[in-house]
């Protein structure tokens, strides 16, 4: 008990002394991003989860450099965010049409602001911290059309009443597509088709993005 | 002849000496019936008279006249002569005698007398001559006994020369009358054969034909009738021949006419036919009169109506034709066709001039054409018209024209049938067509909608049309008429405007509710309106209403009835092991249905329950559950909507008494000879593994002894015993008794089912008169004895043996106890992101069924991929929650949660969750990932190096740079002043220092010129501040700062330096 009481007490003073008089905390999910097989004048994107112990709403800036410098842009171009509001920051590349086939590097860095305003000192310093993270992006010319697709779902339905049909795709080429989805329904013995559907996915899918996909269906079956 | 003779002969004195000597005659008439003529006899005054008449020719001429008496003569006359016997002697005849003249007249002609005979100049002797001399006058004059009577017969001499003298010596004069006798018979008209009778005849020439007989001759046939007006005589004919066809032909004018013959004969009989005939004249074809169309009429219609009237003279009218363009169009279908009243017949024209006229025909064949008369015909003008002669609210109104001018502008006029005018301009195309489109609204007036169409600019050319705008009617039609709570209604709409919103509203006893559907493209919708569980019975009004036409819309009605769910078991008293039917009605449609079997007099729970079971689509379920071995007693079913509480229902059923049996071998068997034990196998499984026993002693006791032992308890009844042996023996003289052991001694029991038998057999007895509680039946033990009293040494061969004990009781049956709980589902959060140096909650749940509602509590780990769930916590790799929270009953919901460190390992974790019911455990294990955290802070906000004069040093001052996540990171460090890259250390009010006079390094009392020099781009500092692995202990890279204030020109001024320094963390 008295070791537990200790490092509540040890762990209150630490929690103290980093909310009173340390910088702004920040931290990411990711180290690194690594973006494969992007097409040229395509289009890729990944996320990263960003997280701080500031508790009042701190802007975090977006700095770019490297290779990828004026490719990439950021989804919310602003990021406004404090303690307990994890925030999900879509990173976007976009190599140019006359991008040369190659590996290109470089940083993303996701700076914090100062949390004085030159302070109280007669001369000082301002901290601020950043995380930066590696991207490296291979462009090519050749196009990629692949997709997975999972989280196939039926929900169940009254009699005459359509069926919705979930499922999540990830577009993992680097082409934008609109798959075709077949939805064959058989009987329980699985001996006799009963029901066929073809549909095209609307919307286009984005070369590494992922979207659930929902469809209602028009059906006559029986109930079972 | 000369001068001197013409001279001569004036002068002469002509005397004339004129006999007139009327003679009578007295006629005998001799009739000859075959009315031939014979010769009369004659008469008359001188007839053989012996004195002859005599006279001298004077100056003058002498006449005599006759007068014959022919009183009452009526025969026919057939001849007459005037016949002389006389001499004429002239006794003076100087030169030229005188002259005799013979003749003749009638009454009043005397002066002109007809000539028979004159002499000359000689005398003249008839005397002489055989049957008096005669002149045949019957040609000369017509004769009747008239004439006859007034005939004067002529005698004159003319005396030539004065000394003349003649004189005449009249023997006979007289006139010789032949008759026949009178022929009174009639003639006989046998026929008129032709015309016939009520007959045509189509000529005007008409030939009358008779036939007549007579016994005499023929005079004449005159043909009778009334073709002037009055029934007359006509034409005679004499061409009469005996039993001959008589003709007479006259022209007759065209009618109707009576007609007969009548045939005269010679003596003036005559006859007619016995009745008139009937003849009609017709040669007078069908009078056409055409009404309509006038000649040269001029239409716009195809289709036309020929109007006509036909009459006919005689005859009724079979047909008539419509002959256009010399092609019959059409023809008439009834005959006769009515005569004197207006006719049509009809024809479908295309455009031009066509000629036209009415042929029609008579019976008799006559024809007749009526006056042609012209038409023209024009299709070709404009016209405008709809597409469709009606439509319905809210359609599209195709309003087409033809044969207007090209390209022309074309003003279209929609007069409503409110009056409101539409107007709608238009061009035609390069053909004269003119198409448009109008749009109705859903409101848009009923009836008749009048169309015009005007040339703008050229009004001459213009049409008119109509069409007809039906009333669009709007329907909602409900799939039942009577519903209960929970049932879903589908409602169908129809006809409302598209893509409309239709407010439905739903009212009922006390109350009303509203909603709207949207129609599709059609005005079609779908509805779908869920009845509360809990909610007004009885009858409901649905309004449904177009929210942008109030006349789109419609009523209808339903019934709510109540739902009651129910429970029941297919019957209320069941035994061991039996499977009772559960079936449920009218619980929420899929519901899912909480079932409880309930032991009312234990107040328990059937194991297993309650469980959660599905209601189909009606509300409906079925299920079975087996009693088992459940002891007897009371029992309920409890069936409750676990949506609607509501609905829910018990039924009570029983479990009776019954007992349970079991079989065993013995457990442990013994013999005496050979002395020892021996297996004894379960009987179903007969090996024919024969245990034997060789009696070679006489009157000795030989036994098999067999054990059972059982563990009944207190409150069993013990119902039977039955032992099976299978054995048999060498021969039957051995004796067999069973025994059984009462605890003192092996005591024989009555068992006859079991005896010597030299054939293997299974033989039974039940020994439940000696073993008869549950403590006797625990410990068994039986010995099967064989003795013998004569020769020989018998076999007794025990192949299987068993006991089956029947029982019931308590220990013929299982009370329910304690159950586990028992988890549904774990699930731990799947993607957990901490948070950078702090907790973050995480939670493990699961859902449990708790049948006994009886759970004590409920834990958790949650522990890295690597490690286990039984281990001490660890803020890296593992945590404990021993006190979870639960709420519910029997279905509970248990809530874990954990305050995970920011240094918990980035990976795979498992949550291992447990329930207990203090007796009970129940575990399930689930997955999530705790994401990777890259997270650094500085230990201060600024670096204060305090007030420093130009040139001064400042002290090193310590800035930590802390990892607090779970990840390590690698540092680098820049500054700049205000802006990035501006080689600044700190911007002051009058200079700025530059970046290299800030350093810092990693270790302490480090001097400045050995310092790492801080730039404006990021260096790194190479040190890696690892991952943290104690929340006590901070992993945290330390660096020593400091800053010189270098002389400037000017001076950096009075106030204060600031800039900025930037740590950036990277992954290694």
């Amino acid at each position: 008990m008295k070791k537990a009481l200790l490092l509540i007490a040890t762990t209150i003073i630490l929690f103290n002394m980093i909310s009173l008089v340390s910088a702004a905390a920040i931290g990411v999910n990711k180290g690194e991003m690594n973006f494969l097989n992007v097409l040229r004048g395509g289009y890729a994107e990944d996320s990263v989860i960003i997280s701080t112990d500031v508790t009042h709403n701190m802007t975090v800036d977006y700095r770019i450099t490297g290779d990828i410098e004026g490719w990439v842009r950021f989804e919310p171009e602003e990021l406004i965010m404090k303690n307990g509001n994890h925030a999900e920051l879509t990173v976007i590349i976009e190599p140019p049409v006359d991008t040369s086939n190659g590996v290109y590097e470089g940083t993303i860095e996701l700076l914090t602001s100062p949390l004085t305003n030159f302070g109280t000192a007669q001369m000082g310093s301002s901290i601020l911290t950043a995380f930066s993270i590696k991207v490296s992006s291979e462009v090519t010319g050749r196009q990629v059309s692949s997709c997975r697709a999972a989280g196939f779902d039926i929900k169940d339905a009254e009699i005459s009443y359509p069926l919705e049909f979930y499922s999540t795709i990830v577009n993992t080429g680097n082409v934008r597509i609109s798959p075709d989805y077949v939805i064959t329904i058989w009987d329980q013995e699985q001996k006799e088709v009963l029901f066929e559907y073809e549909f095209r996915t609307e919307e286009e899918l984005l070369p590494t993005t992922t979207k659930t996909l929902y469809e209602q269906i028009d059906v006559d079956l029986d109930i079972g | 002849m000369n001068k001197k003779n013409v001279y001569y002969g004036i002068l002469v004195l002509i005397i004339i000496v004129i006999f007139a000597l009327l003679v009578k005659f007295v006629l005998a008439a001799v009739h000859h019936a075959e009315a031939t003529t014979n010769t009369l006899l004659s008469a008359d005054v001188y007839t053989n008279n012996s004195v002859p008449y005599s006279f001298s020719i004077g100056t003058s001429a002498n006449r005599y006249a006759g007068d014959f008496d022919v009183t009452g003569r009526s025969e026919t006359i057939t001849d007459v002569e005037i016949c002389f016997d006389l001499d004429l002697v002239f006794t003076s005849c100087g030169g030229t005698c005188d002259d005799l003249f013979l003749g003749y007249s009638f009454d009043g002609g005397e002066g002109s007398p007809v000539t028979l005979e004159t002499l000359s100049g000689a005398s003249t002797n008839y005397t002489d001559v055989p049957g008096h001399k005669c002149h045949n006058v019957f040609g000369v004059t017509s004769w009747t006994w008239t004439t006859v009577t007034q005939t004067n017969i002529h005698l004159r001499v003319a005396k030539q020369q004065g000394g003349d003298t003649a004189t005449i010596n009249v023997d006979y004069l007289y006139m010789k009358v032949s008759y026949t006798a009178a022929d009174t018979t009639d003639p006989v008209v046998t026929t008129l054969n032709y015309p016939g009778d009520n007959t045509y005849v189509l000529t005007n020439i008409v030939d009358f034909n008779a036939t007549a007989t007579d016994n005499s001759g023929f005079g004449t046939c005159t043909l009778f009738g009334n073709f002037s007006g009055s029934f007359i005589a006509n034409e005679t004919t004499t061409s009469v021949v005996n039993n001959t066809e008589t003709n007479v032909t006259i022209n007759v004018a065209d009618g109707q006419y009576l007609w007969n013959m009548q045939c005269n004969d010679s003596s003036g009989n005559w006859d007619f036919y016995d009745s008139n005939y009937t003849v009609k004249i017709d040669t007078t074809p069908p009078t056409i009169w055409l009404e309509n169309p006038e000649n040269n009429n001029y239409t716009t219609e195809a289709m036309i109506i020929f109007y006509f009237n036909v009459t006919d003279f005689m005859t009724n009218i079979t047909s008539c034709e419509l002959i256009v363009d010399d092609t019959e169009q059409d023809s008439t279908i009834i005959n006769p066709v009515p005569e004197g009243q207006t006719r049509n017949l009809s024809t479908t024209l295309g455009s031009g001039n066509h000629t036209w006229y009415i042929n029609c025909t008579d019976g008799n064949g006559w024809s007749n054409m009526s006056l042609s008369r012209n038409l023209t015909v024009n299709l070709t003008f404009p016209a405008v018209s709809t597409l469709v002669p009606s439509y319905e609210q809210g359609e599209q109104v195709t309003i087409q024209g033809e044969n207007w001018n090209n390209n022309a502008d074309i003003m279209i006029n929609i007069t409503l049938i409110n009056t409101t005018v539409v107007t709608i301009n238009t061009v035609s195309d390069g053909s004269g067509n003119i198409l448009v489109l109008y749009n109705m609204s859903y409101n848009h007036p009923i009836g008749q909608q009048n169309l015009s169409a005007v040339e703008i600019g050229n009004p001459a050319d213009n049409a008119s049309g109509y069409f007809t705008v039906t009333k669009r009617i709007a329907r909602i039609t409900l799939d039942d008429t009577a519903y209960y709570e929970g049932n879903s209604i589908f409602i169908f709409g129809t006809d409302f405007s598209p893509n409309t919103t239709v407010v439905l509203n739903f009212s009922y006893s006390g109350g009303s509710e509203q909603y709207t559907a949207n129609a599709t493209t059609t005005g079609y919708f779908n509805f779908t309106y869920n009845i509360s569980y809990s909610t007004t019975l009885g009858l409901w009004n649905i309004t449904a209403y177009d929210t942008y036409y109030a006349n789109l819309n419609d009523t209808d009605s339903f019934t709510v009835n109540d739902r009651v769910a129910t429970v029941k078991t297919d019957k209320t008293d069941y035994v061991y092991y039996e499977n009772i039917t559960i079936t449920g009605s009218g619980y929420s449609i899929n519901a899912s249905v909480q079932l409880l079997i309930y032991d009312e007099d234990a107040g328990k729970i059937a194991p297993g329950y309650p469980i959660i079971i599905d209601a189909d689509p009606l509300g409906n379920f079925s299920t079975t559950w087996n009693v088992s071995d459940t002891c007897s007693g009371n029992f309920s079913i409890e069936a409750a909507d676990l949506t609607y509480a509501e609905l829910n229902s018990t039924t009570y059923f029983n479990i009776t008494d019954s007992s349970l049996s079991h079989e065993d071998a013995p457990d442990s068997a013994y013999k005496n000879n050979p002395a020892g034990p021996f297996a004894v196998g379960f009987i179903n499984a007969s090996d024919d593994n024969y245990s034997s026993i060789v009696l070679t002693a006489k009157s000795t006791e030989y036994y098999y002894e067999l054990n059972w032992t059982n563990s009944f308890t207190a409150g069993t009844t013990i119902e039977a015993v039955k032992l099976t042996l299978e054995h048999y023996e060498s021969a039957d003289s051995p004796s067999i008794d069973v025994r059984w052991f009462n605890g003192t001694g092996y005591e024989a029991v009555r068992c006859t089912g079991v005896f010597t038998i030299t054939t293997e057999a299974n033989q039974t007895c039940d020994l439940l008169e000696v073993i008869s509680t549950y403590d006797l039946a625990n410990d068994i033990s039986l010995r099967f004895y064989t003795t013998y009293g004569t020769g020989g040494t018998p076999t007794m061969y025990l192949d299987q043996a068993l006991l089956n004990i029947t029982y019931s009781g308590a220990a013929g049956c299982t009370d329910w106890g304690n159950t586990a709980p028992t988890i549904t589902t774990v699930i731990l959060d799947s993607l957990i992101t901490l948070t950078p140096g702090s907790t973050k909650k995480v939670y493990c749940n699961a859902t449990i069924t708790d049948s006994d509602n009886d759970m004590t509590g409920a834990n958790a780990t949650i522990y890295y991929y690597l490690n286990e769930s039984i281990q001490a916590d660890d803020n890296n790799v593992h945590y404990t929650n021993s006190t979870c929270s639960y709420t519910g009953s029997t279905i509970k919901d248990v809530n874990c949660a954990f305050d995970v460190y920011y240094l918990a390992n980035n990976g795979t974790w498992n949550c291992n969750l447990t329930v207990t019911d203090g007796v009970y455990n129940s575990s399930d294990v689930d997955s999530g990932i705790i994401d990777a955290l890259y997270a650094i802070n500085i230990s201060l906000q600024e670096i204060s190096y305090g007030n420093l004069y130009q040139p001064e040093y400042s002290v090193d001052k310590t800035a930590d740079a802390i990892n607090l996540g779970n990840m390590p990171l690698n540092i680098t460090v820049r500054g700049f002043g205000i802006l990035e890259n501006d080689n600044n250390a700190m911007i002051c009010p009058a200079n700025n220092i530059s970046v290299d006079n800030e350093r810092y390094a990693f270790a302490a009392s480090t001097p400045f010129a050995s310092k790492a020099v801080l730039t404006s781009t990021d260096v790194n500092t190479g040190n890696t501040v690892p991952k943290p692995t104690n929340i006590a202990v901070t992993e945290s890279t330390t660096t020593y700062w400091q800053l010189y204030a270098p002389p400037t020109t000017p001076s950096l001024g009075i106030g204060k330096c600031n800039g900025s320094i930037v740590f950036t963390a990277a992954a290694p």
